[in-house]
């Protein structure tokens, strides 16, 4: 935490601000013919999170105190490559399991191992390893809050965080445009390849404000399509999705809607979602948040949907922010879910169809870094 | 509550696509799911050695029953996979009654008689001293009561189908019972005595039973009485065309056999004679590390010789629930395996040298291997059948039986929360309605495990013995 501040006190003040400003991997900055400053950086993120809830009903054993966000960030940015390792914190055995890793510990857990190269005079950039979902990550960067909760796609299990593969992305002029592609292994970043059956996925998003004088990102619209398969048997894993996106100064809005053939080795799922989301933005005086999701993963099948709905609040802490949001946070919220008949784990269990969880959450989200000499060569 | 904003806008893009919407046939997706839940379930063993997996496939294909047993995990999934044959259950309206301790896979097989100390206080037969009891717990977890009564009643069907004759009615008439039994149990009225079972299959059992146990049978079976007098275990040379038999330990296996002996409860003055690996036993866990252990109680000649079994306990497949129940009210692995038995049980000392082990991430459980603790098997069942000897009545009967059993474990073992179940399952047992769902069930349920049976079969012929899945190995 210490390291994490002096870096961020260091950053701000060397060559490296323009070099690690924020960046949505798969979104490269548009072409700009002023060369970044040819220094190497280290940048730092941390992001933790630690959560007190209460769940109705409840059942079994408490599960009330959680570790609801522990993550790592190590990047080194230089002008053209870049490379980055992202660690999360698992609980070893998963969530009802006792063979884990000495005992059932909590163990760090590679989500991204990146290469990346970026051809700033072009727009353009691409990347290889353990590389970011570009849509899970464009999501989670509109949504801003993965601590509080996962963007829809990821929480359902429709997609996964990361995966091994590569992308290649291209942004236009002004911003207009960013078209991605990729692809990847189509496991996930836990599962080693199963076939030989690669993802291949496009994501296009469009600015249209970049033509008017206004922020071009104010107004996103984004469509990703993706073929692919999962499994020892090449199970269909094909989703499309839309995304549209106003970021104001006090407020962020998103709307996604997500259908999916395929889901998790079950070619008959049909996985259906829409999310509706808004949260503070950077002007905000609190942090706040309301989102409903609605999902099924069975669309075309009757009482198989469930209803989540989220809202929370919490003061706008002094103190260094990131991506427009306050660096810590101190918050409440309230989550809600209601799910029909055939959406419960158990189809038809009355005990299973609602349920509510009040919590507070501590949020810290700290990134800074500073310049580093490049080996001679 | 009817809210779909996706169903009429989606209809134009499905039929758009890609591949998944070319009319790929139900069957080939249901294959590729069974496969793909197989491969998952399995994967421990995937990396330890192909060769047993391979024969745990070859045995569930062999035997539809033999496929239950083996695929409790894909029963788990398929009660929790959204699709239009899934049926609702019009229990669990309470979040206790969706954390009872299971018995986890309590199929007829799994029903046996043991043979407690003397002292034990509850020990009830119609012989003396053998009690009727679940004889495999390694499924044990929080969970929806009705899933032991759901499985159960597939077990029965499952049995059912190697009966001539045997069809809806006659499940009927045993699922009927097993639910008659259960409600008796947990409601407290009707003659619960499971364990004074005068079908004749359960007295069928006992006959065998006692007379194996008073010839020492699988001791005699399984050891040789050398010229100085000592018993030693009978090593076969390999293993037979089933993958089973008694071999001989690797230094590896020798060494961890010492180290689980070393902190094993055995009795005063117990000396350790001999080990041996035993392979081709059981069918979920086939390939799991079994030892068999022989040892006496310090006296001369062989009259105190006992034999023992460890074997290697995993993590058990995750049941429908509302919310993880594990770890629940157990510590470990080794805390689930010895104390879930004890709290199911009808007494906590039923098997005397019932106990759990760890060694670094294994776990094991030891039990009495004597011919005292003998089980149902399916195909001596099938063979009174045909026979004329057992008959639909019987059938029910010993379906009353397990019901009663299933009733009265979860009636002993506290919930996940440490609540006593009592109130909510005599609550949820008021209402009618538990036999009907259970029959429609278990005619679906059975309908499907004859279908992956079939899928299991093909997929082996294409993808070969491990599913394809040889390449996982680390």
């Amino acid at each position: 935490m210490i390291l994490a501040v002096l870096l961020s006190a260091a950053a701000w003040s060397s060559p490296c601000e323009a070099l690690l400003r924020p960046r949505t991997p798969g979104v490269p900055a548009a072409p700009s013919p002023s060369p970044l400053p040819d220094t190497l950086c280290l940048q730092v993120d941390l992001d933790v999170a630690g959560r007190a809830s209460l769940t109705t009903p409840a059942v079994g054993v408490s599960r009330e105190l959680l570790l609801s966000r522990g993550q790592g960030e190590l990047e080194l940015r230089a002008p053209v490559a870049s490379a980055r390792v992202n660690l999360d914190a698992v609980r070893s055995g998963g969530p009802a399991g006792y063979v884990g890793v000495a005992g059932e510990s909590v163990v760090p857990r590679v989500q991204v191992a990146e290469a990346r190269l970026d051809l700033n005079r072009l727009g353009l950039a691409a990347a290889a390893g353990m590389v970011d979902d570009l849509w899970v990550i464009g999501a989670q960067d509109t949504w801003a809050l993965p601590a509080v909760a996962l963007t829809m796609g990821q929480e359902q299990g429709w997609l996964e965080r990361s995966d091994l593969g590569l992308w290649a992305a291209w942004t236009a002029p002004r911003s207009a445009l960013t078209a991605s592609v990729s692809t990847l292994s189509g496991e996930g970043l836990a599962r080693r390849e199963r076939n030989n059956g690669q993802n291949l996925m496009g994501v296009l998003t469009l600015r249209p404000l970049a033509l008017s004088s206004a922020p071009a990102e104010r107004l996103e619209l984004s469509v990703m399509a993706r073929e692919g398969s999962r499994g020892v048997s090449y199970t269909p894993d094909h989703r499309v999705a839309a995304r549209a996106t106003v970021s104001l100064p006090l407020v962020v809005t998103s709307a996604e809607l997500m259908l999916g053939w395929g889901l998790d080795a079950d070619r008959k799922a049909l996985p259906a979602g829409l999310s509706l989301s808004a949260r503070g933005g950077p002007a905000s005086p609190v942090v706040a948040w309301a989102r409903v999701d609605w999902t099924t993963n069975q669309h075309d099948l009757d009482e198989a949907a469930a209803l989540i709905w989220r809202v929370g609040v919490g003061p706008r802490l002094p103190g260094p922010e990131v991506m427009g949001l306050p660096a810590v946070q101190l918050v409440v919220g309230v989550e809600g879910r209601h799910a029909q008949p055939q959406a419960t784990a158990l189809a038809g269990a009355d005990a299973a169809t609602t349920s509510t969880t009040v919590f507070f959450q501590l949020n810290a989200r700290l990134r800074g870094g500073l310049p580093l000499t490049p080996e001679a060569p | 509550m009817r809210f779909s904003p996706i169903r009429d806008l989606s209809a134009p893009l499905l039929c758009a696509a890609l591949t998944a919407c070319s009319g790929a046939d139900a069957d080939a997706g249901r294959q590729a799911w069974l496969v793909e839940q197989l491969v998952q379930d399995n994967l421990v063993w995937t990396s330890r050695d192909p060769s047993l997996l391979a024969a745990k496939y070859r045995k569930m294909a062999a035997d539809p029953y033999d496929f239950m047993r083996g695929s409790l995990g894909v029963f788990f999934a398929d009660l929790q996979r959204t699709s239009d044959r899934r049926a609702t259950t019009a229990f669990i309206s309470e979040a206790e009654s969706g954390a009872v301790l299971l018995v986890g896979d309590p199929h007829p097989e799994n029903v046996g008689t043991f043979l407690p100390d003397g002292d034990a206080p509850t020990a009830r037969s119609a012989l003396s001293g053998l009690v009727l009891d679940f004889n495999d717990l390694d499924g044990a977890v929080f969970g929806p009561w009705i899933l032991d009564l759901r499985r159960a009643a597939l077990g029965f069907g499952a049995l059912t189908l190697g009966l001539e004759g045997c069809e809806a009615d006659c499940r009927a008439e045993a699922i009927t019972a097993l639910a008659e039994g259960y409600t008796a149990a947990v409601l407290g009225v009707g003659d619960l005595s499971a364990a004074y079972a005068t079908d004749r299959v359960t007295l069928e059992l006992l006959d065998d039973t006692v007379e194996d146990g008073l010839a020492r049978k699988r001791l005699d079976d399984l050891t040789t009485l050398g010229d100085d007098g000592q018993r030693r275990l009978a090593l076969d040379e390999a293993l037979d065309e089933d993958g089973a038999g008694l071999l001989a330990l690797s230094d590896e296996e020798h060494a961890q056999l010492q180290r689980l002996v070393s902190t094993l409860r055995l009795p005063a003055g117990a000396r350790v004679l001999d080990g041996a690996r035993r392979y081709g036993s059981g069918v979920a866990s086939s390939p799991a590390v079994r030892y068999v252990v022989l040892y006496d109680l310090g006296d001369d000649g062989d009259l105190d010789d006992e034999l023992l079994q460890l074997r290697e306990v995993a993590d058990p497949p995750v049941p429908p629930s509302l919310r993880p129940t594990l770890p629940g009210l157990f510590d470990s692995q080794a805390d689930r395996a010895e104390h879930a038995p004890r709290l199911l049980w009808s007494s906590p000392r039923l098997d005397p040298r019932l106990d759990a082990l760890s060694d670094g991430v294994m776990t094991f459980k030891a039990l009495s291997y004597s011919s005292w603790f003998s089980g149902f098997d399916h195909e001596d069942i099938a063979k009174d059948w045909e026979k004329g000897k057992i008959g639909p009545a019987d059938l029910a009967a010993l379906a009353r039986s397990v019901g009663v059993l299933l009733g009265e474990a979860h009636l002993r073992a506290p919930t996940a929360s440490g609540e006593d179940p009592g109130p909510t399952l005599r609550a949820e047992l008021n209402q009618p309605g538990l036999a009907e769902e259970l029959i429609a069930d278990a005619e679906a349920d059975l309908l499907q495990l004859q279908a992956d049976h079939g899928h299991l079969q093909d997929a082996l012929r294409e993808l070969g013995p491990c599913l394809g899945a040889d390449e996982l190995r680390p």
